[in-house]
């Protein structure tokens, strides 16, 4: 029913959005390479969640958003070392345990993805897990 | 990126996660330890402290501002790391008071265990209802609370009890009742009694058979319906029903020798508990029900008791100031993120910055 959106425009909308900062401050996002045409590789930092272990530390993860995103969801992997029953122990984030992995929906964002993870590692199941010494990484 | 013989003057935005956004004007060819030096007067936090994100990373101190391709009109997030901004989040994060020490093994897992440490507004059961727990899955749903996070009149029993059978709330509820601290601040009748008597209630209280009974679905569900029973026994030989009238405030509270009762002979507490009150004899028992009351509905039953009608930015004229010093200027939202943390400022921040509205 509805046109979808060239893969193209929304990254660039997203693209936009990262560097101006227009997103949830608790999430950045932005290109691994500003050259790469494509835009297949991001970078993205959370903070971590108030109120868990993870407060005041600060992740850094890629995202790939596929020649099929947002069809598919992008592929997501922490660089910062984080133990977090969503994140497997190469530091890629397992998508059935974060809701809007699971459930992908063309609508969703990369930004979507990083709130979600971030939801996830401060849930009551994470956030008092034990963590590697901050600012190590995979 | 830039031309390199001529650096570039950028205007960044600086979004630092409290305080005000601000337009600082470098050059492209700065590093990224010049424009902390800058940003250190502007906000007061040592260069050292800070740390600048842009565009998903991490600035190094050492790269220049062209490296990242930043460009005028771009933001940078600047983030306080290393020491933490507030001694108490700092406290309720790490700190796990040593009562809970005797708690089984897991019994804490996956809980908010700072439930009990208390937060500013004073009512310990206020973290349930603040936005900081919005969105954990062992919690309420927001649709259980009316505006301003008090529940509604009363919560009905069902929810109430499909509520506590979520995973985690009875363990949650067993350390909260394992604090002495927290009962009396729940119960400001235990002030009231005669020492000896408080104290002897409190270690009833803290009796792990109390603790089950109170933390138990089953054991609730039983004690409802029998409350229910009585209610209606009470309406039909139109008796006033006293002390269970939707356990209303608790009645006189009289020192007799029911108290051998209290303290445990080891009995079912449920049965001397709905007998005792049944006779509507004196007895301490009726602020169990208080309590229960209170406990379950969170600090929404105190709030039902004495709604307050003042408007939402007299009400939270305080807590408003606040958020606008650290920048939340969007009266609506701040409103609402107040009403659903029930005027805690730290839940509201959470849920302002998690971008929930």
């Amino acid at each position: 029913m509805t046109a979808t959106i060239p893969r193209s425009f929304r990254l660039l909308e997203e693209l936009e959005k990262g560097e101006k900062g227009q997103g949830s401050e608790a999430c950045s996002l932005g290109l691994a390479d500003s050259n790469d045409i494509n835009m297949t590789m991001w970078n993205g930092t959370m903070l971590g969640p108030i109120r868990s272990i993870h407060e005041n530390r600060i992740y850094s993860l890629t995202l790939e958003a596929g020649s099929d995103y947002p069809q598919k969801p992008p592929k997501v992997k922490f660089l910062t070392r984080i133990n977090a029953s969503c994140v497997d122990d190469q530091g890629n984030v397992i998508s059935s345990q974060v809701p809007c992995l699971a459930n992908w929906k063309p609508e969703y964002t990369m930004e979507h993805v990083l709130l979600d993870i971030r939801r996830e590692v401060g849930s009551p199941a994470n956030r008092k897990l034990p963590q590697p010494e901050e600012g190590t990484l995979f | 990126m830039s031309d390199s013989e001529h650096p570039e003057q950028l205007e960044i935005l600086i979004k630092p996660s409290r305080g005000d956004k601000k337009t600082v004007c470098v050059s492209s060819k700065a590093t990224v330890a010049e424009l902390k030096d800058k940003l250190s007067e502007l906000y007061d936090i040592p260069a050292s402290n800070q740390r600048l994100i842009y565009s998903g990373r991490i600035l190094k101190d050492d790269q220049s501002l062209e490296v990242y391709s930043i460009k005028s009109g771009h933001s940078l997030h600047l983030v306080k790391g290393g020491s933490k901004s507030g001694a108490q989040s700092t406290s309720m994060a790490v700190q796990e008071p040593q009562s809970r020490a005797q708690e089984g093994p897991g019994a804490t897992h996956g809980v908010p265990t700072n439930i009990a440490s208390g937060a500013g507004t004073g009512n310990v059961l206020s973290d349930l209802t603040g936005a900081r727990y919005a969105g954990f899955a062992n919690l309420p749903s927001a649709s259980m609370f009316g505006p301003d996070g008090g529940m509604g009149p009363t919560p009905d029993i069902d929810q109430v009890l499909s509520m506590m059978e979520r995973p985690g709330f009875s363990e949650a509820m067993q350390m909260l009742l394992s604090d002495p601290d927290t009962m009396s601040q729940m119960n400001p009748m235990l002030d009231s009694m005669p020492p000896a008597q408080a104290q002897q209630f409190r270690e009833f209280l803290r009796t792990p058979e109390f603790r089950q009974l109170m933390s138990d679905p089953q054991a609730l569900r039983q004690m409802f319906q029998q409350a229910q029973m009585l209610r209606n026994l009470f309406e039909n030989s139109g008796e006033s029903g006293g002390s269970f009238g939707g356990f209303p405030a608790p009645g006189p509270t009289e020192p007799n020798d029911s108290n051998a009762n209290s303290s445990g002979s080891g009995q079912n507490p449920l049965l001397s508990f709905l007998g005792n009150s049944a006779g509507n004899s004196n007895n301490q028992f009726p602020d169990l029900s208080a309590l229960l009351g209170s406990g379950l509905a969170g600090s929404g039953a105190a709030a039902a008791v004495q709604e307050d009608s003042r408007p939402p930015e007299e009400r939270y004229e305080h807590q408003l100031a606040q958020l606008n010093e650290l920048g939340f200027y969007d009266f609506d939202r701040n409103i609402r993120a107040l009403r659903r943390s029930g005027g805690n400022v730290e839940g509201a921040i959470d849920a302002l910055l998690d971008g929930a509205f």
